[in-house]
């Protein structure tokens, strides 16, 4: 049985006492379980800890990987989980396991704009992005930049929302880890009124499961690690903690933590820093921090 | 500091012995060592390696020493323990490879130390002791096998229970352990609900619907369908019950059984009830009202894996479960037409048998002569019932059966629908559907055709994963008409809708329920409970297409090629599995083998029979024959003819005639060779005056004797007895005796046999049929002591030259040794080891160690083999002679592989029927012989020590390379081959060593 692992407070905060569910999807490292509606990754402690998630130690996530397979039933008892695979019952004690805090704290008011602009100035996010330039990027990114120079422009905002909700490829969509660092951000700024008029709760039954977890999460205040410690950075105005921070986000997935930050760096209203909306639409600029 | 161990005559080859000084420099604690024989040779390579210390310097040249140049005065032991371990087993390892068979219990240990459970698809006429040695080997046993006795059952439980184990069966044909399908089952998802059922079909159809409404099983244990019988006591199903209570991951208990004794009910009931995790039950054939207190009741199968699914969920279990057919009949069938069922799930059709009785009133489910329900025209047929399963296969496997019995009632104009079940899963047909359809499609088209209405309605119990493709076979039914339900129960439903019966349901509530026993639930024990945990480690005894599910998800498994013990003898049987529970049997016959393997034979003399044996000194004309005691008018002619021979030799006759009368009056006494520690080739006669062999065992006083080989063609052993025998044989007592014993007297000690053999055996002899180099090594030895005696050059000239000549001469040298080996041997009166084969034409017979020098004899056979030019097997005499000895002791046909030469000659085949020989000598063998190592199998000693036990058990009996001799008189050798020993002798021994020890 896995004893030794982490788990995110926002599936602490979840009742699963007793939930009911099966294998989602397997990939190389990690996995997810779906019960009663809740989402749960497991995945490596040597990885970043999702904020759906649990992390147990290499060895025993790479053994239960060779395992399990997409639909073998998976239980929640006691702070267990179950799953049961053809080859034995693989226990996960994930109620003992150290209680990690993904509630994305408040930025306040003092926070320093440079730090954040010296830690992503190497990053050509046209480049790294997973949607493609176009004039309605553009679009959506400046009416999600809007509300963060504080013009009340909630419909632009929404329209942006609209457009990126669910664009893409991948597990998960483009425009929804967009959204999600962006939600963040919000969040950091304590910007929940303009959370509360995007309706964030709503955009889940609009894009895949896993999509809609972190969405979901998102917008009960959650993100995964990097970007706590991203947040925290800033607060304090630590640029070397700030640069491991954005470094951890950018290695998630094949586009996912760029487009993450991306969102994140729009909503803390320094996309200008970083060329501005034109930069993604078709003509051919760089999207890196103007030197 | 150099310590030195001598062996005395033990004769090793070189490269064995280059292996062993290997392994011995390898020790911690060895500076340098050698190994060597005490050659003149070998003692230069000790000096220049400088290790000839005195001892070494003093060995002789069949010697084996060894010297060790160690600071470590304990390092001695170590290094003699490791030479005894080398010398023991020279075979070289063979890589393993592919699946693993294994044709005896040991073996199978031997493949999978970790075993815990051994699955049975053996005989059931068998299979009690079967269960009974796995049950003590500390294996759970799974029983697929039936046909064991109600009381064996009972007994076999009540063991199980005692040692902490279970026996799923008798007569259990589904299972699942830890999410491994065994025997005929379904591939159900892993998951939390665990099953106990005694009724195979009945756990396949409730976890097939478990399976399609999500949920999962971890366990299915099958109990038999007996297991709730009132002798039985619900044993494995109490033992499984309170294994799932404790078991972690099983989060509830599901119970399945056919109608049990009321008893045995409320015993399970309240077990039921003790229990903290949610139990569902149902008990075929009862309609509950009510579930009582904790344990939920179904009615039907389906509703049974529904509740089991809601547990499981931790939803909440429903009043009724009962959901709406997707089928309505608005003109039903009228009173003429009836219900068939033609299942081949027993189970299927006691439910099918229950709901049609309940809705029609029919009075009940019968069991008689195959009918579940025989009602009013209303038949429910169990097809896998023994009374249509004689001499065929299940119907789940074959549909033969199933086909008659539909075109039989399809054709019935009382017949309005048909019934029938579609089993899929490990062990049943690859495609029943596809099997059915047509006979469906058939019957369905003619009763239209004459405008009958008949309607056939099924389902499939069945998975996803398993073998068979579900949603086709269920198409596939459909294509050819049948309607088609998901569950037996609801195509049940169906029939009688056609009928216009509507199926209702009563709500049930929960009614409280009052423990009768308050006593606390047992605890399981350690290792069911491992049982559980574990994924089982299996020995798959009987039909291999078992390991097929047990090792496509991921259990180990080992095949025993199982065979009845004693070709299925019974009473063989009983002997052999009483003889396993008497200690101290191995041990002493380990004791035998030792002494075999510490003789030390040497030729010492050759003297005239007279002097040696007592027997022959006396005024009563005596003859010594081959063989156990036979009378005269017993005698097949060669002997006959030896017989008529030797007495023209002693002069007791001038003639034939007078020979013949001389014997046919009763005048000569006739005493087997074996009773005078003699032996005597083929017709074996040995009168006084005949110069006999003496060989000298040196492990103690033990002396053997034989007569001289006269060589081929026309010679008195095989019953010529012309004037030029006769004459031969004077001349062999007269000059070739008294000079090769002048001869032996210039050797101190003899010729040591022991280290001739290990020479000759790596060059191609088995001493039997093959002698030629142990021959030539005799002559080797024994030319230049020939030269050095007192008699005359001719003679000497006359003795070398027979002795080149003589190609077999080794044989009966050999044949001494073999007598002076087991007389000594026979001193130990313990153990079951052949201690005697012989044969005299007319019995075959052996004695074994532990009964002395009671004979066991059967009708001897006819050697088959190679006859020389212008004769035929019609002209071959049957068996004869003592130089069975050879095989006795272990060469000869015993060791075929070290002569492959001979198997051409004696008509036995190549090298590989030589080695198949051998290796299946072996298996009736106790063990080794180091001495005797045999390059041509992986220099493996010969065969040693000939266990009864083992020859009744598997039908194997010695093999004997011999002669053939004309069954006539005088004509001699025609030819050569083999023989076996009839068994009747070893159960004759068998019988007579079991009563010794007491056994009935």
């Amino acid at each position: 049985m896995a004893k030794e692992g982490a788990v995110s407070s926002y599936v602490l905060a979840q009742e699963l006492e007793g939930a009911r569910g099966s294998v989602h999807s397997t990939f190389r490292s990690s996995m997810n379980v779906q019960a009663d509606g809740f989402l749960l990754h497991i995945g490596s402690i040597v990885d970043p800890l999702s904020c759906l998630g649990i992390a147990i130690p290499e060895a025993e996530m790479g053994t239960l990987l060779g395992t399990a397979r997409r639909g073998d039933l998976a239980f929640f008892d006691k702070g267990v989980l179950r799953i049961y695979t053809r080859t034995g019952v693989t226990r996960i004690a994930y109620g003992d396991f150290e209680p990690v805090d993904t509630a994305i704290p408040s930025l306040g008011d003092d926070w320093c704009a440079d730090v954040l602009r010296s830690a992503i100035a190497p990053i050509d996010f046209r480049e790294e992005m997973g949607l493609p330039p176009s004039q309605d990027l553009a679009r959506a990114l400046h009416g999600l930049s809007c509300a963060s120079f504080g013009v009340e422009d909630v419909e632009s905002v929404r329209a942006a929302v609209r457009f990126l909700v669910g664009r893409g490829l991948g597990l998960t969509p483009s425009g929804d880890d967009l959204l999600a660092g962006y939600g963040t951000a919000l969040w950091a700024r304590s910007r929940d009124d303009l959370l509360a008029e995007l309706h964030m709760d709503r955009l889940p039954a609009c894009t895949t499961d896993v999509s809609a977890a972190y969405l979901r999460a998102m917008a009960e205040g959650h993100a995964n690690t990097g970007f706590i410690d991203l947040v925290r950075s800033l607060r304090a105005g630590d640029g070397s903690l700030c640069r491991g921070a954005v470094d951890e986000i950018c290695s998630i997935g094949h586009t996912s933590g760029h487009d993450s930050l991306l969102g994140f760096v729009v909503g803390m209203g320094l996309l200008e820093s970083i060329g501005g909306p034109e930069c993604f639409s078709c003509e051919s600029r760089t999207g890196r921090i103007a030197s | 500091m150099l310590r030195t161990v001598i062996k005395k005559n033990s004769y090793q080859d070189s490269i064995n012995l280059m292996l062993l000084t290997n392994e011995v420099n390898a020790l911690a604690g060895v500076n340098k060592s050698q190994i060597m024989m005490g050659t003149d040779a070998n003692k230069d390579i000790f000096r220049n390696s400088g290790l000839l210390t005195a001892e070494a310097e003093a060995a002789d040249p069949s010697d084996m020493v060894l010297v060790v140049d160690t600071d470590d005065e304990e390092i001695i032991g170590k290094v003699l323990g490791i030479a005894e371990k080398f010398l023991s087993d020279l075979s070289t390892k063979k890589e393993a490879s592919g699946i693993q068979e294994a044709t005896t219990w040991e073996e199978a240990y031997a493949m999978l130390p970790d075993a815990d459970l051994a699955l049975f698809s053996t005989p059931g006429e068998y299979t009690a002791p079967e269960i009974e040695k796995a049950l003590n080997h500390g294996l759970h046993v799974f029983s697929f096998s039936d046909n064991v006795s109600l009381e064996d059952e009972v007994r076999l439980k009540k063991l199980a229970h005692e040692k902490g184990l279970m026996l799923m069966g008798p007569d259990c044909g589904t299972g699942v352990i830890s999410s491994i399908p065994v025997a005929f089952t379904n591939v159900s998802k892993p998951g939390n609900i665990g099953i106990v059922g005694a009724s195979g079909t009945g756990i396949q159809e409730v976890a097939a619907i478990i399976d399609r409404l999500g949920g999962g099983l971890i366990h299915a244990i099958g109990t038999g369908g007996r297991d709730l019988n009132e002798a039985v006591g619900a044993i494995t199903v109490k033992d499984a019950i309170i294994g799932l209570e404790n078991h972690e991951p099983t989060d509830v208990i599901c119970v399945i059984s056919k109608p049990p004794a009321p008893a045995v009910r409320d015993e399970v009931v309240d077990l039921l009830e003790k229990c903290t995790k949610p139990v569902v039950a149902i008990f075929l054939g009862e309609k509950p009202e009510a579930h009582q207190g904790k344990v939920y009741l179904a009615h039907t199968l389906e509703e049974t894996a529904k509740i089991a699914v809601d547990l499981a969920k931790g939803s909440e279990v429903k009043k009724n479960y009962l959901e709406p057919l997707d089928f309505s009949c608005e003109n039903p069938l009228g009173d003429d037409k009836t219900v068939i069922g033609l299942y081949s799930g027993g189970t299927l059709a006691n439910e099918a048998g229950m709901l049609i009785s309940e809705a029609l009133d029919l009075g009940g489910v019968v069991k008689e002569e195959g009918f579940i329900l025989h009602s009013q025209g209303y038949d429910v047929i169990d097809l896998g019932d023994d009374i249509y399963t004689q001499g065929k296969p299940h119907p789940m496997i074959d549909p033969e059966v199933r086909i008659d019995y539909i075109k039989k009632y399809g054709a019935m104009g009382s017949t309005g629908v048909i019934l029938f079940d579609c089993m899929l899963g490990y062990g049943c047909h690859p495609d029943m559907a596809a099997a059915l359809a047509p006979v469906i499609k058939e019957q369905l088209e003619h009763a239209k055709a004459t405008g009958r209405e008949l309607y056939f309605v099924g389902s499939v119990t069945g998975t996803e994963n398993d073998p068979q493709d579900y949603r086709k076979s269920f198409a596939t039914l459909r294509e050819a008409g049948a309607i088609m339900e998901t569950s037996n129960a609801r195509a049940i439903r169906l029939a009688l809708e056609i009928k216009g019966i509507h199926f209702t349901e009563e709500d049930r509530e929960v009614v409280p329920y009052k423990i009768k026993d308050p006593s606390p639930l047992p605890q399981p024990s350690e290792q069911v409970m491992e049982l559980l945990n574990t994924t089982p480690r299996i020995i798959n005894v009987g039909v291999e297409s078992f390991n097929d599910s047990l090792r496509a998800y991921g259990a180990q498994s080992v095949q025993f090629s199982w065979r009845p013990l004693a070709g299925g003898n019974k009473r063989m049987i009983h002997l052999l599995n009483e003889l396993e529970k008497i200690e101290g049997i191995d041990e002493a016959n380990e004791r035998i083998c030792d002494r075999f393997k510490e003789s030390q034979p040497f030729l010492v003399d050759i003297v005239p029979a007279k002097t040696v044996i007592p027997e022959l000194a006396r005024e009563q004309k005596t003859l010594l024959h081959a063989g156990p005691p036979i009378v005269w008018e017993n005698m097949m002619g060669p002997m006959r003819g030896s017989c008529i021979g030797a007495a023209l030799f002693e002069g007791w006759a001038e003639t034939e005639e007078e020979a013949l009368a001389l014997l046919e009056a009763g005048e000569v006494e006739f005493i087997p060779c074996h009773h005078c520690h003699a032996v005597g080739p083929m017709g074996g006669i040995t009168s006084a005056n005949m110069a006999v062999l003496v060989v000298h065992n040196m492990a103690d006083d033990t002396v053997a004797y034989c007569t001289m080989n006269e060589g081929i063609g026309k010679v008195l052993r095989f019953g010529a007895y012309s004037q030029e025998v006769v004459d031969r044989l004077h001349w062999m007592a007269d000059e070739l005796g008294p000079v090769l014993a002048k001869a032996l007297k210039l050797k101190e000690g003899g010729i040591n046999l022991s280290v001739l053999m290990a020479r000759a055996i790596t060059q191609g002899d088995e001493f039997h049929q093959r002698n030629m180099a142990a021959s030539l090594n005799f002559l080797k030895e024994v030319a230049p002591l020939i030269i050095q005696t007192d008699a005359d050059d001719a003679a000497k000239q006359r003795v070398i030259q027979f002795l080149a000549d003589t190609d077999q001469f080794f044989l009966n040298v050999m044949m001494a040794t073999g007598k002076a080996i087991v007389d000594y041997a026979r001193k130990d009166k313990e153990g079951c080891i052949v201690s005697t084969m012989t044969r005299n034409g007319y019995d075959f017979g052996i004695r074994i160690a532990a009964l002395g020098d009671e004979w066991f004899t059967a009708p001897v056979n006819t050697p088959i083999g190679l006859y020389f030019t212008g004769f035929t097997a019609e002209d071959g005499c049957p068996d004869n002679g003592d130089s069975a000895i050879c095989e006795t002791v272990g060469v000869g046909g015993m060791a075929m592989v070290a002569a492959p030469g001979v198997t051409r000659f004696v008509g036995a085949g190549g090298f590989e029927d030589a080695l198949n020989i051998s290796n299946e000598m072996e298996r009736i063998c106790v063990t080794h012989n180091p001495n005797w190592s045999i390059p041509t199998w992986d220099f493996k000693g010969t065969c040693l020590g000939i266990d009864i036990r083992k020859v009744v058990a598997t039908g194997i009996t010695p093999i004997i390379n011999t002669g053939i001799a004309h069954r006539e008189a005088g004509i001699g050798q025609v030819g050569a081959g083999t023989v076996r020993a009839p068994l009747a002798c070893f159960e004759k021994a068998l019988e007579a060593y079991c009563a010794s020890l007491g056994i009935e």
